[in-house]
């Protein structure tokens, strides 16, 4: 007799998800995490009393996230403290100027009718047009897009979506251009590509329904991210689940093509009926699994895809008051140097400590228990960088230079002060994504999201090569992301249902 | 051979060339970045039922 019914590698928030449904469905149930927390990518960390967000400082599409809840006999708010983040994002601009983006649509077509007013029309046009698709592709997040005959039932489904091919065969920027005109309109809309890790010029077009899903609710947990994958694991517990942290799988046991168990570090065997990944599919089929035990079409198909980005993260413990507008500023660059970034540095696997553009999350802005009394954190996420440096220096001999070259850059620009009022700093590059959270690469979307990454062609949620087998997280469908992964858990909690009885 | 296949044949040639034609074509007039955005599905074409296979 197993030792389990099913056995989960990794508790990051897809591997918490499913976890939790399986146990609700009535299985025993355990998930096996090789590090010290739980949330993967959507986790917080503590340093001298300052509480910091490993990766994820944000989450939209709550109404996914409260599925996975609902499912769970509770509801999102219920079990998670969030704080509505009204105006989503300041807009920092290279010249200096900086421009709320509220959350309401009118109130943001009032602030981009200050800059363009004939781009509004288009904002208005462009809104409608995303939020049509978003309700038509609603479906696609929860079915396993597997087949070729599962995007057929989908598309039938959805008949609506026919009218919305065309984003998935042109690019993200030639989307916003069919809506606007104005360089600074397009600056604006243009780094959420980045969200999935790849320039404007290169991520699929369907990908601009981001910057119009803010509008529907941009949220931040209180007292930090791990809110999210911590609610889902009180969940998974109150129906039997058990989460065992600090405890590396180094290998899963395959009999005659079929996935029996898991082998752990220190050699304890464990089995089970149905074993769940949410790992890297790269490092589940070449290294946990072995490519002796793929089809050789699948080991073609495993080795030729390509890695996600990764994106350094910068935790900034400061003794005063950041002069920020809002808990998210979005410092920007020029449609143009986005993409000119992608091709002359990122491709070249260079890194500039004083050329960036991303995200700055003031967290204790929302929520003032993350730092002592009188200070604040700060989190910028920086642009991505490359594993492998050109000039061949480890991440690990440049980070003290990067980190004052960071700071002085981002107090020059957009923060005024912060040189003189950090009192820790913390730097994790490609190599401590890699070394803490087992992300080859540091690439925190495992896989990368293009066309030819997505559904059919990503790693199927039920593996095509071992039975028993099943694959969650950013690795699978519906691909990177808090509420994407936490969808994965569900559509591999429901295939599970459907065929290991 | 007989005179019908043959004809039959020419036109599928002939269809193929101008479909290679208006690719060609349509490929010149696009911007730089939009070629990129095509090269880089293009140069992954050849793995995509390996993927598939996965």
């Amino acid at each position: 007799m197993a030792d389990y019914d099913a056995i989960v590698i990794g508790a990051g928030t897809g591997g918490l998800s499913v976890g939790a449904q399986l146990a609700a469905q009535g299985r025993k149930t355990v998930i096996l995490e090789q590090g010290p927390r739980v949330g993967g990518c959507c986790s917080t960390f503590e340093r001298q009393g300052y509480r910091f967000d490993l990766g994820a400082s944000l989450i939209e599409s709550p109404a996914l996230i409260d599925l996975a809840f609902r499912r769970l006999g509770t509801s999102l708010r219920a079990e998670v403290d969030l704080v509505a983040c009204d105006p989503i994002y300041t807009l920092a601009r290279q010249d200096g100027t900086q421009v709320p983006r509220p959350l309401s649509v009118e109130a943001a077509a009032e602030e981009i009718g200050k800059i363009a007013p004939d781009d509004v029309a288009g904002w208005y046009a462009y809104v409608a047009y995303m939020r049509e698709f978003n309700a038509a592709a609603q479906d696609l997040f929860l079915s396993p897009a597997m087949t070729l005959g599962d995007l057929q039932a989908f598309f039938a489904r959805n008949p609506a979506m026919s009218r919305f091919v065309p984003l998935f065969l042109n690019s993200y920027q030639d989307v916003l251009r069919r809506f606007f005109k104005h360089p600074q309109v397009l600056e604006s809309l243009a780094y959420q590509s980045f969200f999935i890790g790849l320039p404007p010029e290169l991520a699929p077009g369907l990908f601009a329904v981001i910057p119009v899903g803010e509008h529907d609710g941009l949220y931040y947990s209180k007292g930090g991210m791990i809110g999210i994958p911590k609610a889902l694991q009180r969940c998974g517990e109150r129906h039997g689940l058990e989460v065992r942290l600090n405890t590396p799988v180094k290998q899963v046991m395959v009999r005659q093509r079929r996935a029996v168990g898991v082998v752990l570090d220190d050699g304890t065997e464990l089995t089970a009926p149905v074993i769940v990944s949410d790992i890297n599919a790269k490092t589940l089929y070449l290294g946990l699994i072995g490519e002796a035990h793929l089809p050789w079409l699948a080991r073609v198909g495993v080795k030729s895809y390509e890695y996600a980005i990764a994106i350094p993260m910068l935790y900034l413990g400061v003794n005063y008051e950041p002069p920020l507008q809002s808990h998210h500023t979005l410092a920007t660059v020029s449609l143009a140097a986005m993409n000119d970034f992608w091709q002359q540095e990122y491709l070249s696997r260079q890194f500039y400590a004083d050329r960036q553009f991303g995200i700055i999350s003031w967290t204790s802005h929302s929520d003032p228990q993350l730092a002592p009394p009188g200070r604040h954190t700060l989190i910028l996420t920086l642009t991505p960088a490359p594993y492998r440096r050109a000039d061949g220096r480890s991440w690990d001999t440049v980070k003290p230079e990067l980190i004052e070259k960071i700071v002085a850059y981002y107090s020059r620009r957009y923060i005024p002060g912060l040189q003189e009022h950090v009192e820790i700093a913390e730097l994790a590059t490609p190599l401590d994504f890699e070394r803490n959270l087992r992300t080859p690469e540091g690439a925190i979307y495992a896989l990368r999201q293009d066309v030819a990454h997505e559904a059919v062609f990503r790693p199927a949620a039920k593996s095509k090569s071992i039975q028993g087998l099943y694959l969650v997280g950013a690795s699978t469908h519906p691909g990177g992301g808090v509420p994407t992964t936490i969808a994965s858990g569900l559509i591999a909690a429901d295939l599970i249902a459907r065929y290991e009885s | 051979m007989d005179r019908k296949s043959l004809t039959t044949g020419q036109i599928v040639l002939g269809l193929l060339l101008l479909l290679a034609v208006a690719l060609f074509v349509g490929y010149q007039r696009l911007s730089d970045s939009q070629k990129r955005f095509v090269q880089n599905l293009a140069r992954q074409l050849p793995y995509l039922p390996a993927r598939y296979a996965v």
